[in-house]
């Protein structure tokens, strides 16, 4: 398999082998962390869904509920 | 305290700007996504609506928007330091 995207004498770092965690136990906070490749960002790709009326989204940031999370320092339960 | 129509046509403004400066965001990653482009076109139509009803009243916001050829009506109105809205 060609590994090399375009760039001179870079070869793709291979696939690593993710382990599957349910999104349950993400909730759980039970992410093996440790057992993930280094420097790997993951971001969903949004849907769109339920927005806010104009003024609760001016007052939150954002039109979405869905973007809506404030980060308080701390675990949410 | 009660907002003034002047307030209240500024805040609806504010309120349909942001509205569309999210969804531009949103359809930036989402060009065809058709509900994204209804929200924004209602959003844009609102926001002009409001925009023509405040200018008409209480004058331009941007100096683009000054009409006419009689008077250059941009400094008619307070300028934004002087903390009217």
């Amino acid at each position: 398999m060609e590994m090399n995207n375009g760039m001179p004498g870079y070869a793709c770092v291979p696939a690593v082998e993710v382990p599957d965690v349910s999104a349950a136990a993400m909730t759980r906070g039970e992410t093996p962390l440790d057992q993930l490749p280094l420097a790997m960002a993951y971001v969903p790709m949004q849907k769109f869904g339920e927005t806010y009326d104009g003024l609760r989204a001016l007052e939150r940031g954002t039109i979405f509920p869905d973007l809506d999370l404030p980060f308080c320092g701390r675990g949410v339960k | 305290m009660a907002m003034t129509e002047q307030q209240n046509l500024m805040r609806r403004l504010q309120v349909q700007s942001f509205a569309i400066d999210d969804i531009k965001l949103f359809l930036d990653t989402h060009p065809n996504d058709r509900l994204a482009m209804e929200y924004y076109q209602k959003y844009r139509h609102l926001r002009e609506q409001t925009m023509n009803n405040y200018v008409k009243q209480f004058g331009p916001i941007t100096p683009d928007q000054v009409e006419g050829t009689d008077r250059w009506t941009w400094i008619d109105t307070p300028w934004p330091w002087e903390g009217v809205l």
